[in-house]
């Protein structure tokens, strides 16, 4: 599934049974629904282990983490993760700054996080 | 800080209009040469206090269809040359320097969501200042190039 709008694209495949959601452009007041509705349906699918992958992502405000924490609350009682990969030094920063780089687990890379889930 | 050029928009203070502000000041600096990295560090501070704009000054509620907010961007020079916004609303009356809060040291199931905004503006510009003036708030973020 693709969804596309101006400032932010999302595209979501499933890779050894874990559903990957690659985000590109910017996370922000206009697209955080889009995000924030793609994680929802894969949660409403029982899928409890979620990669992100923010390799394209350049930009996100407070409103895009709010989507990420709210997601993570959803998945965590349901013995789940959102693992979160390929962040930009930037997105890096925002996540450093607010403490939640304490709350997520972050990989370099997509294939470090699958690579996580495989072995347990 | 002496400006020498300024320009504003006047936009309904509601999330949805927040993209047509920051691509307004991103416009802007980018044509005055700004760094990239400091462009969207005054964007995501732009975001920010607009979201408090946009959720807070009027009713509480996103979509007042009332209530406007105002930005104005200039290219400032005093010692350095730097960009200062100012973010006007005649809303409720709200400080937001007065609501900066430590971060949570919470773990993921009992940390708030929200109260990430004042910390992000605060941490990506060199001067913040709030004061009310003729019944508006009037927010005041300079980030020096």
């Amino acid at each position: 599934m693709d969804l596309e709008c101006e400032n932010m694209e999302l595209s979501q495949t499933t890779i050894n049974d874990v559903p990957v959601v690659s985000v590109s452009g910017r996370i922000d007041a206009a697209t955080s629904r889009d995000l924030e509705t793609v994680l929802n349906d894969l949660i409403e699918q029982n899928r409890a282990v979620i990669v992100l992958d923010l390799g394209g992502v350049e930009y996100v405000s407070s409103v895009g983490l709010r989507v990420m924490l709210a997601a993570l609350k959803k998945v965590k009682p349901k013995k789940g993760d959102l693992l979160l990969a390929s962040m930009q030094p930037f997105v890096k920063e925002v996540f450093e700054i607010t403490g939640f780089t304490r709350l997520f687990a972050i990989y370099p890379s997509q294939a470090e996080a699958l690579l996580h889930m495989k072995s347990h | 800080m002496q400006e020498i050029t300024a320009q504003e928009i006047i936009v309904p203070a509601k999330r949805d209009q927040i993209p047509v502000v920051t691509e307004f000041v991103e416009a802007l600096m980018s044509s005055r040469g700004f760094d990239p990295k400091k462009t969207l560090e005054v964007m995501l501070a732009l975001e920010e206090a607009c979201t408090n704009v946009a959720l807070y000054a009027y009713d509480g509620k996103d979509g007042n269809q009332e209530g406007l907010m105002r930005i104005a961007a200039g290219i400032a020079r005093s010692k350095c040359r730097g960009m200062e916004l100012t973010i006007e609303d005649s809303g409720v009356p709200f400080d937001p320097t007065k609501h900066i809060k430590p971060i949570s040291e919470a773990g993921a199931e009992e940390r708030p969501i929200g109260g990430l905004g004042i910390h992000l503006i605060k941490s990506y510009v060199d001067e913040l200042k709030y004061e009310r003036i003729d019944g508006k708030n009037v927010l005041t973020l300079i980030k020096y190039e």
